[in-house]
């Protein structure tokens, strides 16, 4: 799934990028429709007696990954649904409601989902939520600075030639329908 | 190892924040492997996610050769499972609060009319 949006946000001026859709299918149905093996160290033996290696747990685990994954892709296709059906000069109203009512439909998952409540409302998971975005941040700011590093020691390719009339008139047709929504 | 934790504890704030490290250089390291080409360096980011991803093994390593125990292959993959499990459960819970706000930026969008962009009008003409 990781592997499918990096794909998809590569853009279309890289071939591989056209396998992101496929790729995430196929991660998806493989999620839902592929039941996970057992570990070893679950059922209170092996390295992990914590609460969330216990069996009863272990199948909240995969009922709740289950469900999220549901109202993700419910929220995603929704979402997209309303943008394409509300933008400007591109206007279509039944795209719109069908992106709506998906949207509703994922609120209702989400509503069904005991677990979020009770983990959200859980104290000790806000403490734990806490320090998890702790590390997240101060990953990500790792990865920034090196990034940062490594991007700047690049040679670059010197100054690039101005845009001659074709590629200007290109330019500015593209501009116009991102602006506008003429998808045509 | 993961046993002997107390909530709330310095060893609970310490998981947290390896459960993030790692979550991010999990994502990290796959996305500059599928996304490789040569317009960027990316090196250094993949060493780094080499070397966060490698710190439960060495933890595992470290507490099994203190036990005279030699560490089971096995073992560290399932730990990254469990680390790997927790950030993805602890993401997902907290995802709807994200959701929310995502809705009602959509519903403005839905009911916002189209404003007037002098960009627009310069492309007119």
């Amino acid at each position: 799934m990781i592997a499918s949006f990096s794909l998809q946000r590569m853009g279309p001026s890289f071939e591989r990028s056209r396998f992101a859709i496929p790729l995430g299918a196929l991660g998806l149905a493989m999620m839902i429709f592929i039941p996970e093996n057992k570990q070893y160290f679950e059922g209170g033996s092996g390295i992990c007696q914590y609460h969330f290696c216990d069996s009863e747990i272990r199948e909240l685990y995969l009922e709740f990954i289950i469900d999220s994954l549901i109202w993700i892709s419910l929220a995603i296709i929704g979402l997209a649904l309303v943008l394409r059906g509300s933008l400007y000069g591109d206007s279509k109203t039944s795209v719109a409601i069908v992106g709506w009512f998906l949207i509703l439909a994922s609120w209702y998952q989400i509503t069904q989902i005991q677990l979020i409540a009770s983990l959200v409302f859980s104290p000790i998971v806000i403490f734990w939520f806490i320090f998890v975005s702790i590390g997240i941040i101060c990953a990500s700011y790792l990865y920034f600075v090196i990034i940062r590093y490594s991007e700047r020691r690049l040679i670059g390719e010197g100054q690039t030639s101005p845009l001659d009339e074709r590629e200007m008139k290109m330019v500015t047709e593209i501009i116009r329908r991102n602006l506008r929504g003429d998808r045509q | 190892m993961i046993s002997d934790l107390s909530i709330l504890s310095l060893d609970f704030f310490i998981l947290g924040v390896l459960v993030g490290i790692m979550m991010v250089a999990y994502c990290s390291i796959i996305h500059l492997l599928v996304t490789w080409n040569p317009y960027h360096n990316p090196n250094p980011s993949v060493i780094l996610s080499l070397v966060v991803l490698s710190i439960p093994s060495a933890i595992l390593i470290i507490e099994s050769l203190s036990k005279s125990e030699l560490p089971i292959f096995g073992e560290l993959l399932e730990l990254m499972f469990v680390i790997l499990g927790l950030a993805i459960v602890t993401l997902l819970s907290f995802m709807p609060f994200i959701f929310l706000i995502v809705t009602i930026l959509v519903l403005k969008t839905t009911f916002e009319r189209e404003s007037e962009d002098p960009l627009l009008a310069l492309l007119d003409e």
